[in-house]
């Protein structure tokens, strides 16, 4: 957390310091709950929004600010953190929420609020999935393979980048990757385009359609569909499809893309200077 | 041209109307904390409701490029109800201090009873303790006696007249609201109380100095549309267009711009209207073309 707090307080300016401090101290020394709700709603009109990146994470400093709040008093047992918790975030804001539910990796007691982060994955508000979804550790290690499978269905229906998702490789599992490929078939029925990513996610193909569509995109399709494929016949074939021969005479020299990653990042840069 | 609704209750209202408000000019909106017609019988009812004005109705206006605000309080027909009235003054300095909240309200009397009366002083109390504005609901029968009422009771807690919003005015109260160095606002109702016509009359004869024009639209017989209709009648009926800005978008935003969550630059900015924050089948625009464009 330490690195935390200095990027963060190398973004505030002298006044916004002395209010975070003074917040601090009196959130630490209060009897009840009423001093963290009034400062964590009135960050909004203290702290103005900047953009501080810590380990390759992009938060806000109203963000950062909210989830040292949350910490400053420490709580010994796990159902008063949970009580404090729920408060918040009942009465939150949409940006709030985000702040909420992105810091879920940093909270003392964490199991007990699966509910929320599920609660979160089915906003409406593509922001506050992303707060559950990308850059969070909470996914992958308390989500069972349900959650864990629509979470990264809707990804793909939202447009929300794979790649950032932690434990996205990890996680693969066989339902997911028979979900996808009904998903694939659907697209590829209705003769709509795929998002390459969502291939990371597959590893056992026998459907002959996805192959013909491999092989469309792979001669007529763009740098990220081919990358992607290019990157399917670097996997064992077993993994594809003991008969499938097509992968193996792909030359990978010319891909532009080698990783899943540099493809989904590259894709979403796209997708932002649309 | 651009106008202001700082009255308008968008919950109760379709996707239709924010679509015809953003092609008529409408850029931002106040939706008043009031009731829903239906009594609520608990506090969890208004928490959702709260929510839902700072969240969710926000979002909604902003698929249409508006720029929505709320005022959050405890309605005058709801106090009376005191165990629960309790319970939500519990929770108000929840919601005061949130984003886009630009004032305690609208609060006031309905009937004038003495429940509506201690919640409305204590409102003005809290409005005090967070430095808020107030924005003032007067009663529709007995109206003359409780519009100045509702300014006497907020002169003896000590608020400053220029931080409270007096709403649903019309010809009877209007110099009473000015004298006192209020803010004025009118209501324009279809038929019923102020029609358009009357407001222009009431402009002519007034001037434009701390008189602001709104809609109240919400789930009844109402027009979302009052605001930019009244404006382009004053047009044509020879008020001049410096008034007619004043009445319809800028005393607004020198009112509730006060609160420092209201300014001309959240809405002069692109607006957060995107249409890739939409989930398919979700969403509210329902693969609608986005309206931005044709506002800006
Ligand atoms: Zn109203």
């Amino acid at each position: 957390m330490d690195s935390y707090l200095s990027n963060l307080l190398k973004h505030l300016s002298e006044s916004e310091t002395v209010w975070f401090n003074k917040k601090m101290e009196l959130i630490k020394a209060a009897e009840n709950e009423k001093e963290l709700f009034f400062s964590f709603s009135f960050v909004q009109r203290k702290i103005e929004r900047k953009e501080v990146v810590v380990d390759q994470r992009k938060w806000f400093t109203d963000e950062l600010v909210r989830l040292f709040f949350i910490l400053a008093k420490e709580e010994n047992d796990p159902e008063t953190f949970y009580l404090k918790f729920e408060k918040l975030f009942i009465t939150s804001d949409s940006k709030e929420s985000i702040a909420l539910l992105k810091s879920l990796p940093f909270y003392p007691y964490t199991k007990g609020l699966l509910n929320k982060a599920s609660e979160g994955l089915r906003s409406n508000v593509s922001d506050i999935f992303k707060a559950v979804a990308i850059f969070n550790e909470f996914p992958q290690k308390y989500f069972n393979e349900m959650t864990w499978n629509q979470m990264i269905l809707k990804s793909l229906f939202i447009d929300s980048p794979l790649y950032s998702i932690i434990g996205i490789d990890e996680k693969r599992n066989l339902d997911l990757n028979r979900m996808l490929c009904d998903y694939a078939l659907e697209r590829i029925a209705a003769s709509r385009s795929i998002n390459p990513e969502l291939w990371r996610c597959v590893t056992d193909v026998s459907d002959n359609r996805i192959f013909s569509e491999w092989e469309k995109v792979f001669s007529n399709g763009n740098d990220f569909e081919k990358s992607a494929i290019g990157l399917i016949s670097k996997r064992s074939k077993e993994q594809i499809s003991p008969s499938y021969s097509m992968l193996s005479n792909i030359s990978h020299e010319k891909l532009r893309y080698n990783t899943w990653d540099e493809i989904g990042e590259a894709l979403e840069l796209e997708r932002k200077e649309l | 041209m651009k106008w202001i609704d700082p009255h308008i209750h968008c919950s109760a209202r379709t996707t239709d109307d924010y679509v015809k408000m953003a092609e008529q000019g409408i850029v931002a909106v106040i939706e008043p904390a009031f009731w829903l017609g239906q009594p609520r019988t608990n506090v969890g009812s208004f928490i959702d409701y709260y929510s839902s004005l700072i969240g969710w109705e926000r979002f909604r206006a902003s698929q249409y490029g508006i720029k929505h605000y709320c005022t959050i309080g405890l309605n005058s027909k709801e106090a009376n109800n005191e165990a629960l009235a309790e319970e939500v003054m519990e929770i108000l300095p929840r919601f005061l201090p949130k984003e886009g909240v630009v004032a305690v309200g609208e609060i006031g009397y309905d009937d004038q009873t003495k429940l509506e009366d201690k919640y409305y002083r204590a409102q003005l109390e809290l409005a005090k303790e967070y430095d808020m504005l107030v924005m003032v609901h007067t009663p529709h029968r007995d109206k003359k006696k409780g519009t100045i009422k509702s300014m006497e009771v907020a002169l003896e807690h000590g608020l400053d007249p220029n931080k409270v919003i007096i709403d649903h005015n019309n010809e009877e109260t209007i110099q009473d609201t000015l004298d006192r160095g209020f803010w004025a606002a009118f209501t324009i109702y279809p038929k019923t109380k102020m029609g358009n016509e009357r407001m222009v009359e009431v402009v002519k004869k007034f001037g434009s100095d701390r008189i602001i024009v709104d809609s109240s639209a919400d789930w009844g017989y109402s027009d979302p549309l009052a605001v930019p209709k009244t404006a382009n009648l004053m047009l044509k009926m020879g008020i001049a267009e410096e008034d007619v800005v004043k009445t319809c978008y800028s005393n607004a935003i020198l009112a509730y711009g006060q609160s420092g969550q209201f300014n001309e630059s959240d809405w002069e900015q692109k607006t957060d209207a995107d249409p890739k924050e939409l989930f398919e089948g979700n969403s509210v625009l329902r693969g609608q073309e986005n309206n931005q464009t044709k506002t800006s």
